[in-house]
């Protein structure tokens, strides 16, 4: 089951990070079954962080950049609260989140820089 | 009067105290954050910080949520990844970090209290997608675990985290999935299994 970045909430510059300038929720915040997933449309996420943030649980989680041609990139999952990737990756690609563990946990889906 | 010449010079005692508490490298680390859960969760956060525990900045801006650098401790290196550990800004998570010769930084975070609470480690897998083979195993350990046993589809490894709790593990390319990783104590025993999701 996907969750359309589009019907994200649009992020902006968020002054309570002193980094940040782009911060898009792209799944979440909600409640994660086993195997649900995520995705932000192609784009270029230069440097961009993806992270699967504020789980409610220590769980496993999924998060990759996946290329035009199907390659996955920055392809990470970890038994944790947060799980995140970035890297200096020029070309298109969409980003994607995944619940991979066999519990149901809340949290989101979140790219910034 | 009296009560005037005691009270003042404890105050002043007091004050030296937390002072001398909050410059000791131990309290610097892991500021916000309790003490003993963090040491007891990455052994590397109990000794003095070095030189070569610094994130480099340029990684740092690149972490998936924004870290004490005060804090940070590098636990491994191997082959071009260096692994650290580090408390997140706001004392909230610990976190383990990976960077990869290639410049991925993978990040994962978790309360102190639970970072390495289930297995006695806290791991972080890169690879080239669902249903692959892992390109890393990077973990934090716990002052307990002596060996880390990694199990592939048709064969295992055991690797033994460093002095600092710290694995920086890069299988073969022909490695097989990986499945499951078991911490082991010094009597052999299993502390914990953790069963790698293959989605």
């Amino acid at each position: 089951m996907v969750a359309a970045g589009a019907l994200a909430l649009a992020g902006a510059a968020t002054s309570a990070h002193n980094r940040a300038s782009l911060s898009i929720v792209y799944a979440g915040p909600k409640t994660w079954l086993p195997g649900w997933d995520g995705e932000l449309g192609y784009g270029t996420y230069y440097k961009i962080s993806n992270v699967f943030e504020n789980r409610s649980i220590n769980s496993w989680a999924r998060v990759a950049y996946i290329l035009e041609n199907g390659a996955w990139t920055c392809s990470y999952t970890s038994f944790s609260t947060l799980t995140g990737c970035a890297d200096s990756d020029t070309r298109r690609r969409k980003a994607y989140c995944k619940n991979n563990d066999t519990q149901t946990y809340t949290g989101q889906c979140r790219v910034y820089s | 009067m009296s009560r005037l010449l005691v009270t003042v010079p404890l105050a002043f005692l007091a004050a030296g105290a937390a002072l001398i508490a909050m410059l000791r490298p131990a309290d610097a680390a892991t500021a916000g954050a309790p003490v003993a859960a963090v040491t007891r969760a990455v052994p590397a956060f109990a000794r003095a910080r070095i030189q070569t525990d610094r994130v480099p900045r340029a990684i740092a801006r690149r972490t998936a949520t924004r870290l004490l650098l005060s804090s940070s401790r590098r636990i491994a290196s191997r082959a071009g990844r260096l692994v650290f550990v580090a408390l997140s800004a706001d004392g909230k998570l610990v976190c383990l970090v990976s960077l990869s010769p290639t410049g991925e930084v993978g990040t994962a975070c978790s309360p102190p209290a639970t970072f390495t609470d289930r297995a006695g480690f806290a791991v972080l897998v890169g690879d080239r997608g669902p249903g692959t083979g892992p390109t890393s195993v990077v973990a934090a350990a716990n002052a307990r675990v002596r060996t880390l046993v990694l199990v592939f589809e048709g064969s295992s490894r055991r690797v033994h985290p460093n002095v600092d709790g710290g694995v920086a593990y890069v299988p073969a390319a022909s490695g097989g999935r990986l499945v499951s990783i078991s911490s082991v104590d010094a009597s052999g025993q299993t502390i914990g299994t953790l069963r790698v999701p293959a989605g």
